[in-house]
């Protein structure tokens, strides 16, 4: 058989080779094995991942009562949300949100890991100290801020009455509310970016630093030009992870402010949240989540063309 | 161009010292290089003129001025690295030009230094491409292409050879020659390949464990190593070491069987080692018998591996005709190239 098969390969004859495989010769088996192979991944993945997203997609045509469906609307619901100034307010203050928060965690993160990246051991040790928050649950993380800031006995507004500033409402004030959350974000996230900037920083060898002390150039050079373009890349990659996971991420602000003072906090993912539980038709809602998924669809596209341009 | 001087040279790492005082003088235009095993102390010693490492004792002076802790970039000093240390994300000519940049010099006046320093290495054509985008050699290239554009008054190499393959390293071997004999910058090249050092130096300082062990020109250290350490790591295949007693005017092994002594050492009468080359033994009737174990023939040459009793001997003959594993032949040294040292100290007697 096996001399055989090597004749027609040699012959060069295509259709013959065909006719030799074991595919052609049980068909109906063979044509079904594959998919039975990729049914458990394929079944799980509809179930969790595509068969929640349709359907959202196609709530968002339909009108409801509650949990009934009252009918089809067509863009009605799409129009409704867009023209809504709300809906851009919320969409205003999920931009400063994940911009807010992104800029906070990057700037510690890589402070952290330029820091601790020259400190030998002491660094090893403050880096496993410093990942704390980020292994703390969010709820937990917004209980103990909502503790620290309270205006009535948290020791922050405390410090700020020693030093003569007039602590306020804190998360009680519409204007203050949504920087002090995104700073409580930032906090939590930043362990995240100084992980993967010290793991790319690690990887730059040291014989370039070398190079741009024999060419003449400072510390500001060695990181302008060795530091910050190794680890850009990733740094790029965290980001683009960090604002998916931002714009899907109420659970502080469900803590902490409950989207408040005035909508003072409200981004999309808590819009929908809210509605999902408190709206009489979930039609808009299921819009609004279509919103967050586009824009992550978009930023997912990003992170894969930046992370494809990085490995290949 | 500049002289580069070593005075007493010491490197400790905290109570731990590495490089117990070294002391070298290398003349302006010249080649030197420094060879010795792994960890010899070559590379520190080479940071070390470079102002890599701090100097823990002794002083180093380029073109007379003393550089102990002047910072690199004011030490007129260009190096290239083993792994090459080239800007991933610049382009070839950015590469070589960033110690322009850096130093504020204007755009033509960097545009021309590159081009100078891309002709002298037939870079021209690769000018805009990404380190990424070339072969081991021609990133080797565009790393000597930046240290050129410097002109500084020492070029300093650390291994630089290493990561390439061997016909590539003999080529480019010759082409830092070709570029030293055309630029007269004073080098100092750090390898563990004598054959590197042999090929390339004017004078190679031989280093272990810390110390330097000779310092001479090539030729030199062949001919006249000064101690056993020297012997056996000049020249390839390494000298053979015999042990033995100096008798009567003559060496005599282990086992009884004996071998001639230069007039010079005729006199001589106690243990010693007994050191000739492979390529210094010649077949001859009288000569000391041994049992060959492995033939090599390389064309040219043919190194034989035999064994006199317990002790492996390494023989090069340029004759045509091969002996077969097994057979005993007969092996005289040329007397008037043969080394003895002393068995203690290892130094040359002869």
């Amino acid at each position: 058989m096996s001399a055989s098969h090597t004749q027609t390969v040699v012959a060069g004859s295509e259709a013959s080779v065909l006719a030799d495989t074991p595919a052609t010769r049980n068909p109906a088996h063979l044509s079904w094995a594959p998919f039975l192979w990729f049914a458990p991944a394929i079944l799980i993945l509809f179930l969790v991942t595509l068969y929640p997203t349709v359907f959202v997609g196609w709530l968002s045509f339909q009108k409801t009562r509650y949990y009934d469906l009252t009918g089809f609307v067509g863009l009605t619901n799409y129009v409704e949300v867009f023209s809504s100034p709300a809906f851009w307010n919320t969409v205003y203050v999920s931009l400063v949100y994940v911009a807010g928060s992104l800029a906070g965690a990057v700037v510690l993160g890589m402070a952290a890991a330029l820091v601790l990246n020259n400190a030998g051991p002491t660094g090893t040790v403050l880096r496993v100290l410093i990942l704390f928050p980020w292994t703390l649950s969010m709820s937990v993380v917004g209980s103990i801020w909502l503790w620290l800031l309270n205006p009535s006995f948290g020791p922050i507004p405390y410090l700020m009455q020693l030093t003569g500033i007039d602590p306020g409402l804190m998360l009680g004030d519409p204007g203050l509310a949504l920087p002090l959350i995104i700073v409580v974000t930032a906090w939590w996230s930043f362990p995240y970016v100084m992980v993967m900037a010290t793991a790319a920083m690690q990887s730059i060898p040291k014989e370039l630093y070398e190079a741009v002390e024999i060419d003449g150039g400072g510390p500001l050079v060695k990181f302008r030009y060795v530091t910050l373009t190794h680890i850009l890349p990733t740094l790029g990659s965290t980001a683009l992870t960090l604002s998916i996971m931002y714009l899907t991420l109420m659970t502080l602000i469900i803590v902490m402010t409950g989207g408040g003072p005035l909508g003072s906090t409200t981004t999309l993912s808590f819009e929908a949240f809210r509605g999902t539980v408190q709206a009489v038709n979930i039609g808009p809602t299921a819009v609004v989540s279509i919103v967050v998924l586009l824009i992550n669809v978009g930023l997912g596209v990003v992170y894969t063309r930046l992370t494809g341009r990085v490995t290949g | 161009m500049a002289n580069v001087e070593l005075q007493a040279v010491k490197k400790a790492y905290g109570n731990a010292p590495v490089i117990h005082g070294v002391t070298v003088d290398i003349d302006d235009g010249e080649f030197v290089t420094l060879v010795g095993p792994s960890g010899c102390g070559k590379s520190t010693l080479l940071r070390m003129i470079a102002g890599l490492e701090d100097i823990s004792g002794g002083q180093i002076r380029i073109g007379g001025r003393t550089v102990n802790g002047v910072p690199p970039k004011e030490r007129d000093i260009a190096m290239v690295f083993q792994n090459y240390a080239l800007y991933p994300h610049m382009t070839v000519a950015e590469n070589m030009g960033f110690s322009l940049k850096l130093k504020k010099a204007s755009r033509d006046e960097r545009d021309a230094g590159v081009k100078r320093a891309a002709e002298i290495l037939s870079l021209t054509k690769l000018l805009d491409r990404y380190p990424r985008e070339l072969s081991g050699g021609q990133r080797q290239r565009v790393a000597m292409g930046r240290a050129i554009v410097r002109d500084p008054q020492v070029f300093l190499f650390d291994e630089p050879l290493s990561n390439l393959d061997a016909k590539l390293r003999v080529q480019m071997r010759t082409e830092i020659k070709e570029l030293h004999q055309r630029l007269k910058t004073t080098t100092v090249y750090v390898t563990h390949d004598q054959v590197e050092a042999m090929t390339m130096a004017d004078k190679i300082v031989v280093m272990h464990d810390g110390l330097v062990e000779q310092i001479g020109a090539p030729l030199d250290l062949y001919n006249h190593p000064a101690n056993m350490f020297v012997a056996g790591f000049i020249g390839s295949p390494a000298m053979n070491f015999l042990k033995g007693r100096c008798e009567n005017g003559r060496f005599v092994l282990e086992d009884g069987s004996a071998l001639p002594l230069p007039a010079s050492l005729q006199h001589l009468s106690s243990s010693a080692v007994y050191g000739v080359r492979p390529e210094h033994l010649v077949r001859s009737d009288d000569g000391l018998a041994l049992t060959v174990a492995v033939v090599e023939p390389t064309g040219a040459e043919t190194q034989v591996i035999a064994r006199h009793g317990s002790q492996s001997i390494v023989c090069i003959f340029r004759d045509s005709e091969l002996p077969q594993p097994g057979e005993t032949i007969r092996v005289r040294p040329d007397v008037a190239r043969v080394h003895v040292f002393d068995e203690s100290e290892g130094t040359r007697l002869s």
